[in-house]
């Protein structure tokens, strides 16, 4: 650097001002092109949308009473839900930076959160708009635009056992997606601290939906049983002779705990099946288009209306394409200054 | 060289960078709006198809009533023949329009045919058509919006510029007929008492 002695992390943050200016750039381009795509397509009905293209509906959130779940952290019944972990990382570096975000602090503090692993309610939710039939929306990998806020709930890791019931069961029934989060209390020593974030779609609320539709129904096959059918049928083989003898396997005339479980796997995934079967004949009969991730067709899921996320898209747009330029020339003439003075 | 001429080749390079990407992104623009169009319209070619394939058979269940009035079914048929021929989104949008007009005729006419109106092959191709003719409506708005959507950003700035390059010209929407657009004529008989 032709003899130049430079200290401090200004250097690096010009860098990194300089390579976030053309990402800004870009990403300002790729907004731009999602902006035209709503634009040029019309909405479409449900009932006669033609499948196997890019389609834009717009309608309401419906589900069946028995699927409604509750949001982990605000307890809020709702269609789907969404929770993030994210955990806070602090700097290494001692010499803060003047850039702060709503991720990041300055100060003693300094850090930010760093998503960690993610996990949904289900795959997905249906809407209706009144056309006569329904669309099932899978949401894996859809671009999500919201509106309205998230809930958040902070804890350190040794504090773990006093998170909300909500969230600890959430997070149980999740526990073998989440590779990168361990529900387990650490001791205070080593202790992290972790922030839930919850969003969520209420059932009733105004969905709009642009992606590629396809047809037909696959509701994928369960391997669980739920507790509450395999009870039901404990009950139902103690309350029938014919069954008892059937699952009387030692033909001893009792029916001891083993073989009743065992017997009551055995009806309880024939209830399910059956309900299952039901659910997905009488779904089948009213859900027309299936909107799912299909590269490289643009997936967008959002609860404003087409005219909001339009005017949102081209805000973010001019700001990126305008503001990554300013950002990259200014930080480059920044270093150019600094290391030829 | 000066920090100020560095901000300058910045401006420049980026300006550059700017004008090309936004020439892309509307010259992509457009021709996905004409692909767009294209699509749509073939969405309504398909159906057009199928209320064809089903025409003959509800004539030959008129037919099987020898009272049927025969004029109406010939209109059909000449409408039929009409859509067979043509070619292009207007002529064949006329003719679609035709044979709309002829098959609210026939529905409207087998009202006064009891026996008719009872026939389940008649119900079932009443169904059928009906629903044809239900999504026909929502797919000739959909081709219209497409339409609207192009022909309007063919005029703005700076679509314009690049539409001016590329030739497009205004394309035409699925015209209804004037008899659709009428109203409808509602013949209530009533009763005499006394």
């Amino acid at each position: 650097m032709s003899g130049v002695h430079i200290e401090g992390s200004e250097p690096i943050v010009a860098l990194i001002g300089l390579g976030l200016g053309i990402y800004f750039f870009f990403a300002g381009f790729r907004e731009l092109k999602s902006k035209r795509i709503i634009q040029n397509i019309p909405t479409s009905k449900i009932n006669t949308g033609a499948v196997g293209t890019n389609v834009e509906v717009t309608g309401r959130i419906v589900c069946e009473k028995d699927q409604i779940v509750h949001a982990p952290i605000s307890g809020r019944p709702c269609a789907f839900y969404s929770i993030e972990i994210q955990r806070w990382e602090r700097n290494r570096s001692h010499r803060g930076s003047s850039l702060g975000s709503h991720n990041s602090r300055t100060g003693f503090n300094r850090g930010r959160w760093v998503t960690v692993e993610s996990f949904n309610s289900g795959k997905g939710f249906f809407i209706d708009d009144r056309s006569g039939a329904n669309a099932m929306v899978l949401v894996n990998g859809a671009i999500i635009k919201r509106k309205g806020g998230t809930r958040d709930y902070e804890l350190q890791s040794n504090n773990f056992d006093q998170m909300p019931a909500g969230l600890r069961q959430a997070l149980e029934s999740n526990q073998k997606k989440l590779r990168k989060f361990k529900l387990k209390n650490t001791s205070w020593l080593f202790s992290n601290r972790f922030r839930f974030r919850e969003w969520h779609f209420s059932v009733g609320e105004k969905i709009f939906v642009l992606g590629h539709a396809d047809s037909g129904l696959r509701t994928p096959k369960r391997n669980t049983l739920k507790f509450k059918t395999f009870l039901r049928a404990k009950k139902v083989i103690q309350e029938n002779d014919k069954l008892k003898s059937r699952f009387d396997t030692n033909q001893d005339g009792k029916l001891d705990e083993a073989e009743l479980e065992r017997g009551a796997k055995i009806i309880a995934q024939q209830l399910e099946a059956k309900y299952s079967k039901e659910k997905l004949e009488d779904l089948a009969s009213k859900t027309k288009l299936i909107f799912k991730q299909k590269k490289p067709n643009p997936f967008y899921i959002s609860n404003m209306s087409e005219k909001d996320l339009i005017k949102d898209l081209a805000t973010w747009s001019t700001l990126k394409i305008w503001g990554g330029p300013i950002l990259t020339t200014g930080c480059a003439a920044y270093l150019f200054v600094l290391f030829f003075p | 060289m000066g920090t100020g001429i560095l901000i300058f080749l910045g401006i420049v390079l980026f300006g550059a960078l700017a004008i090309i990407g936004y020439f892309i992104t509307i010259y992509n623009g457009l021709i996905s709006l004409k692909e767009n169009i294209k699509k749509s319209w073939s969405n309504i070619d398909v159906i057009l198809k199928q209320r064809h394939d089903e025409l003959p058979k509800l004539i030959s269940v008129c037919e099987s009533y020898s009272e049927f009035e025969k004029g109406i079914l010939d209109q059909l048929m000449k409408a039929r023949e009409k859509y067979f021929k043509a070619s292009g989104v207007t002529k064949k949008s006329e003719a679609s329009n035709e044979v709309t007009a002829a098959l609210q005729g026939i529905f409207a006419l087998a009202e006064n045919y009891p026996d008719l109106k009872a026939n389940k092959n008649f119900m079932q191709l009443q169904e059928r058509i009906s629903h044809l003719e239900e999504t026909l409506a929502d797919r000739r708005e959909f081709y219209n919006d497409s339409v609207n959507n192009y022909n309007i950003r063919i005029k703005q700035i700076p679509d314009v510029l690049v539409a001016g390059m590329l030739n497009y010209q205004d394309e035409e929407m699925f015209k209804v007929s004037q008899k659709e657009r009428a109203d409808v004529k509602i013949n209530i008989k009533i009763p005499k008492f006394g």
